[in-house]
């Protein structure tokens, strides 16, 4: 069984770096991106990403910095899944960019009023600061990595806080402008992080011995969080409903009727919160925790297709959508074939990372002690 | 009929100014690598009788052009007034600025919004030019994470090819999706010869652009620069040469002597998305 799915595992590597090689010789011209919707999938798999990132360490810092030592055999997965997240967003959105090679000029013109830029300094710093905590834990210095959890705690809240903020302060967009986009990507980061801790350190065997309860604890969490979300997008969707003004339900009336209507309604409501919502309310056991963190972990990739594509397909201008006609210059997007595959290699890099991390970190480091 | 003959010369004499001027205005480009530059076009305009000059809207907005080319840059404040009462919808200006711009499948500076009104039988339609509004306060600068779009002291809001990093959070920010993105197709590509004209060079900004794979602008987020290229080469954008309903102006707002400042001046003249706050300089009389 492990074997298949090593070579399934292969298989998608394979698949997907023939396309990031394609990326890197052919340019972008592969991409169903145009001058409109400028931003799609890729983009949506980093703001993924990296919220699982974030999220899965603002619980492990915050179990760490208030000593919640129960939480402790969590600590290793949750950082290692930390940094492989982070690092596969980052690959997802230097492949994004249309001159990657110049990503070094963010550090050399700094721009204090572009949220992007803040954006990529806290990653910078989140990303040394993982690297060195991975390091530690792994090699069984833990006090030095609990030091770090004081820096990194607050800088992992500011990451999904400035993630919100960078589609928060485009006035130009309705749908994102919003005092409560950073508010709400601080609550989406914690909810699909600590629901991918939760499924990993099942699928990993921690539940079987639970002394500490974690297993029973970890559910209500979610159950909160999961609560929480609802509320908060609910909120997002109905303010601007309940207004009626089509400049700003123009893109909500696109996410709960358009075209992909399914993503959010199958996707988010039916797989990644109903479901879920029902096996955490029901008696719980392992099984049913696993798969409700499954469901609300990976569902949570339609919430981020949600935020970024709609609010580009509304023309800023009624009747620019037919005043050049163009495949670029269109105000709809569906990703192409690239990009899936694409996507698919960011993914399975994740995750490759993380199986070698599991099992090859500790015996390396080991080693390098001895 | 005296007044008809009157007209008629009136006429042969701005065609054959006109000619004159196109001449002066070809020899002025290759002048411009001799350091010539606009002198010689400027010379001749301010020998031609002022009634001439006032009377072709081309001719006086040349001649606006040149004075305000002798002003520090700071002191330029370049405006465009788009008639929309005299916009046939020909898209020619859309046009020129591709051919001026050699822009890529995609890139699009100065699309025509075409407005249909009313309702059948009583129905007309409106045809709204819409380049880059150059924003006194343009939302699209500040987000850009290496300052490589900017407001020039003139007003242009331009980018830097060469440190642009192709993130594309400009496009995001601009609330009149006056930004393009290159993804660095041809027109051409796919048929049996990728033609000559789509690889040639362009211009903007001043500087040689190639055509080449990975190169600048390829990869890039493009917006119309009022032609920063020609105007500081005595001539006027393309988009405002090639419209044949003399639609489109262009020239200094801070001289109170030309004809934009004339136009901007009347009570039919307004902004797009003026409630914005974003104070464009591209203004447009509806009617």
């Amino acid at each position: 069984m492990r074997l298949l799915y090593k070579i399934f595992w292969g298989i998608c590597f394979a698949v997907g770096a023939i396309a990031v090689g394609e990326r890197l010789v052919v340019g972008k011209k592969l991409l169903n991106l145009g001058s409109y919707v400028t931003w799609g999938l890729w983009v949506s798999l980093y703001i993924y990403l990296v919220g699982l990132s974030s999220g899965a360490y603002i619980f492990t810092s915050l179990a760490s910095v208030f000593k919640l030592e129960r939480f402790a055999k969590l600590r290793k997965i949750s950082l290692l899944a930390s940094l492989v997240t982070l690092v596969a967003a980052l690959v997802a959105i230097i492949l994004d960019l249309g001159h990657w090679e110049r990503f070094w000029h963010v550090f050399i013109h700094p721009t204090p009023s572009s949220m992007m830029s803040w954006m990529v300094w806290l990653y910078s710093l989140y990303f040394l600061l993982l690297t060195m905590q991975v390091f530690f834990v792994f090699s069984a210095k833990a006090e030095k990595a609990q030091f770090l959890f004081l820096i990194g705690f607050p800088l992992a809240i500011a990451i999904p806080v400035c993630g919100g903020s960078l589609f928060g302060v485009i006035g130009a967009m309705p749908y994102w402008h919003s005092a409560i986009f950073p508010v709400l990507f601080f609550f989406e980061a914690l909810l699909s992080g600590i629901a991918l801790i939760t499924l990993l350190s099942i699928l990993l065997g921690l539940a079987r011995d639970d002394k500490e309860g974690i297993f029973v604890i970890l559910p209500k969490i979610l159950l909160g969080l999961l609560v929480a979300n609802i509320v908060l997008e609910t909120g997002v969707m109905a303010v601007p409903l309940w207004g009626q003004i089509a400049y700003h339900i123009d893109a909500v009336k696109l996410v709960l009727f358009g075209e992909f209507w399914w993503v959010f309604w199958i996707a988010h409501i039916g797989l990644g919160c109903l479901i879920p919502l029902l096996l955490l309310l029901s008696k719980t056991n392992i099984i049913k925790v696993a798969v409700a963190s499954g469901l609300i972990a990976i569902t949570f990739m339609s919430v981020r297709l949600n935020i970024v594509i709609p609010a580009l397909t509304i023309p800023e201008l009624k009747g620019l959508e037919n005043a050049f006609i163009e495949k670029r210059l269109m105000f709809s997007y569906v990703p192409s074939l690239h990009e899936w595959q694409v996507s698919l290699f960011i993914v399975a890099l994740a995750i490759g990372l993380f199986y070698a991390g599991m099992k090859f970190l500790p015996t390396l480091l080991e080693r390098r002690k001895a | 009929m005296k007044e008809k003959k009157m007209k008629r010369s009136d006429f042969l004499k701005l065609a054959a100014t006109a000619t004159v001027t196109g001449a002066f205005l070809k020899s002025g480009k290759t002048s411009a690598k001799e350091e010539i530059g606009a002198q010689a076009i400027e010379a001749d305009l301010s020998k031609l009788p002022r009634e001439i000059v006032y009377k072709n809207e081309l001719l006086r907005m040349q001649e606006d052009l040149l004075r305000a080319l002798k002003k520090p840059l700071k002191e330029r404040k370049w405006s465009m007034v788009l008639d929309l009462r005299r916009c046939i919808g020909c898209s020619a200006c859309t046009i020129a600025c591709k051919a001026e711009n050699v822009l890529p499948p995609g890139v699009v500076y100065r699309p025509v919004v075409d407005e249909e009104i009313g309702t059948y039988p009583k129905v007309t339609r409106r045809f709204i030019p819409r380049p880059c509004m150059q924003c006194e306060n343009p939302p699209c600068t500040p987000v850009c994470p290496v300052k490589a779009t900017h407001k020039r002291e003139d007003g242009i809001v331009v980018v830097d090819y060469e440190r642009c990093i192709g993130c594309r959070y400009c496009i995001t920010a601009c609330p009149y999706n006056a930004r393009s993105a290159d993804f660095g197709e041809v027109y051409t590509e796919g048929t049996p010869i990728v033609q000559d004209y789509e690889l040639r060079p362009n211009f903007e900004y001043k500087k040689e652009w190639p055509r080449k794979h990975g190169v600048s602008p390829i990869g890039n987020a493009r917006k119309c620069h009022f032609c920063i290229h020609r105007i500081e080469e005595g001539l006027l954008p393309a988009c405002v040469t090639t419209c044949i309903g003399g639609a489109t102006y262009f020239g200094d707002n801070n001289d109170t002597d030309s004809l934009v400042s004339d136009l901007i001046a009347r009570p039919n003249i307004t902004t797009l998305k003026s409630e914005l706050g974003t104070k464009p300089k591209v203004y447009y009389i509806w009617g």
